[in-house]
């Protein structure tokens, strides 16, 4: 059974942060959603998608962040990602997402010369 | 260095790099393959707790969008009968896309989607080239649907699953033609069982309901769509039973409350067993009456008929009834019965799920009085009941009465039954 997952914002600088701890899926991904367009309705341009080390995404939630990408560009924010595991790392790759948003090891390395 | 030094150092070093390049393939493809099998268990687990079709394929279309890396996506289920969309869900498709596809979907292209087993918009070995379903491709073109896979739910239900291009550029594959067959038959699956369990609650929550009024076999009969129910309000002639127990008050103040409860219980089944036997209904119980109709819900040829013969059974079952009390509890019970046909307003409120059967108008108070008026062991009918019975009813005419709350003399026909 996936667990729910929360959300939480801060900010570093002009960086949004998404703090995202738990599962996200299909069924959880729409407060992923939701979260990203508080903070992009609140002005935000430069997003990072801070990740829990037990977090876990499945290809539903992979929709979703597909969703946010794409709306990204078109609102032209820059989005930066880290947290999850190097197997996810290989999969935003193999679904294109790395071209929407970039992979970074560590919050300290995303948030360098954002 | 010599030259052929250089060479072999140079042929080890591309060897190298082949073999790490190899290497690298194989792990990406190892992870693909693992995200793939992921995917799948996941969908099972997510989908086969979910209980509407929308939310099924909602979170189906979400998980192959994931899959894929895509960012336009639509699944739709089709019902063949009504040739109209049952469920749509989309994400990405804009609205003219979206326009155009439901349009063709209802305008019967959708049979010629259902019929070809993949489509390839933009493989130049696709499947339309092999068919000739040029048309179909546009279509899909047209709407920016590069892959589109059917899917079947049952033999009225049918699916289709449609994918825009994919983010990474690649163009789709026989391996994610297979992996998509898979999922939609995973989601097909999960749709076609949520709706049996639906059914089946849907089912049992009718059965439920006619229980109170229709018998056993009867609402089977309902379920299985043997017999059509007519709902909703109506004026109709029916045929009224209703009976009353003639001593009751008596019994009321000489037995105990449990013995009252087995008695009225034991009574009520007889008689109610009776009535499902020549196909009326069972309207109410109003204390220790009961009320019954004939010509109702069930379509009958002739309710006087079945409504008097019913009569005649309950009359002849009591002293059955009688004897069983009186051994054990030392008293015996009467009961009188009265029997009007008549113009009714027939109201089966509600859905079928939850009914409530109404049964209005002056006949129903007429059938009151007559049972009001008839004697211990009496079957009284009205002269609008004798109209419909046949020549072999035995009958007797009695005295005209006056009827409480009615103006003028009413006709009063016993029927003999003994």
């Amino acid at each position: 059974m996936n667990r729910d997952i929360e959300i939480s914002v801060s900010k570093n600088n002009d960086v949004s942060i998404l703090n995202i701890k738990g599962d996200v899926t299909a069924v959880t991904g729409e407060k992923l959603e939701d979260a990203y367009e508080k903070i992009s309705a609140e002005g935000a341009k430069k997003i990072l998608l801070l990740f829990d080390k037990e977090s876990y995404i499945n290809s539903g939630g992979i929709a979703f962040l597909i969703s946010v990408a794409s709306e990204s560009k078109k609102r032209e924010q820059s989005i930066r990602l880290t947290g999850l595991s190097e197997h996810f790392q290989k999969i935003f790759h193999m679904v294109g997402l790395t071209k929407y948003m970039s992979l970074f090891p560590s919050e300290e390395s995303a948030l360098d010369g954002f | 260095m010599k030259i052929n030094e250089i060479v072999k150092q140079q042929t080890a070093d591309i060897t190298k790099e082949t073999h790490l390049k190899s290497s690298e393939h194989s792990q990406m493809e190892l992870e693909r393959r693992m995200f793939h099998l992921k995917t799948l268990y996941d969908l099972s687990q997510e989908i086969g707790v979910l209980k509407k079709t929308e939310e099924i394929m909602k979170n189906l279309l979400m998980m192959i969008i994931g899959t894929f890396g895509t960012l336009r996506g639509i699944v739709v289920l089709v019902d063949l009968g009504k040739g109209s969309i049952e469920e749509i869900f989309q994400r990405g498709m804009g609205k003219n896309s979206f326009g155009i596809l439901v349009k063709a979907i209802e305008s019967g292209h959708f049979k010629e989607l259902e019929e070809i087993t993949c489509i390839h918009v933009l493989d130049e070995k696709n499947d339309i080239q092999q068919n000739k379903k040029k048309d179909l491709a546009d279509l899909l073109n047209s709407c920016k649907i590069k892959i589109w896979i059917p899917f079947k739910v049952n033999e009225k239900l049918r699916g289709g699953i449609g994918l825009g291009d994919k983010l990474s550029g690649d163009p789709y594959t026989m391996d994610d033609q297979e992996l998509l067959c898979t999922l939609s038959v995973q989601g097909a699956v999960a749709i076609e069982n949520s709706r049996l369990v639906e059914q089946m609650k849907k089912e049992e929550i009718v059965r439920t309901n006619l229980s109170r009024y229709l018998s056993p076999h009867t609402v089977e009969q309902v379920i299985k769509r043997d017999i059509e129910l007519k709902l909703g309000g109506d004026r109709k002639v029916v045929t009224i039973l209703f009976s009353d127990i003639r001593n009751f008050t008596k019994i009321t103040e000489t037995s105990r409350p449990d013995q009252l409860i087995q008695i009225l219980n034991e009574y009520f089944t007889a008689m109610a067993t009776t009535i499902f036997e020549y196909r009326g209904s069972l309207d109410k119980y109003i204390g220790d009456a009961l009320v019954a109709v004939f010509g109702s819900l069930i379509p009958l040829e002739n309710s006087a008929q079945n409504a008097v013969q019913t009569a005649i059974r309950m009359m002849k079952y009591m002293p059955q009834l009688n004897e069983r009390w009186m051994n054990r509890y030392g008293f015996h019970m009467d009961i009188g019965i009265g029997i009007n046909t008549g113009e009714v307003f027939l109201g089966n409120i509600g859905s079928p799920e939850r009914m409530e059967f109404a049964v209005i108008g002056d006949p129903v108070n007429v059938a009151a009085r007559f049972s009001g008026l008839a004697r211990p062991g009496q079957i009284l009918v009205t002269r609008e009941t004798l109209t419909y019975l046949g020549t072999e009813t035995k009958y007797s005419e009695l005295p005209r009465t006056q009827i409480k709350g009615k103006s003028g003399k009413f006709e009063l026909f016993e029927i003999h039954y003994l």
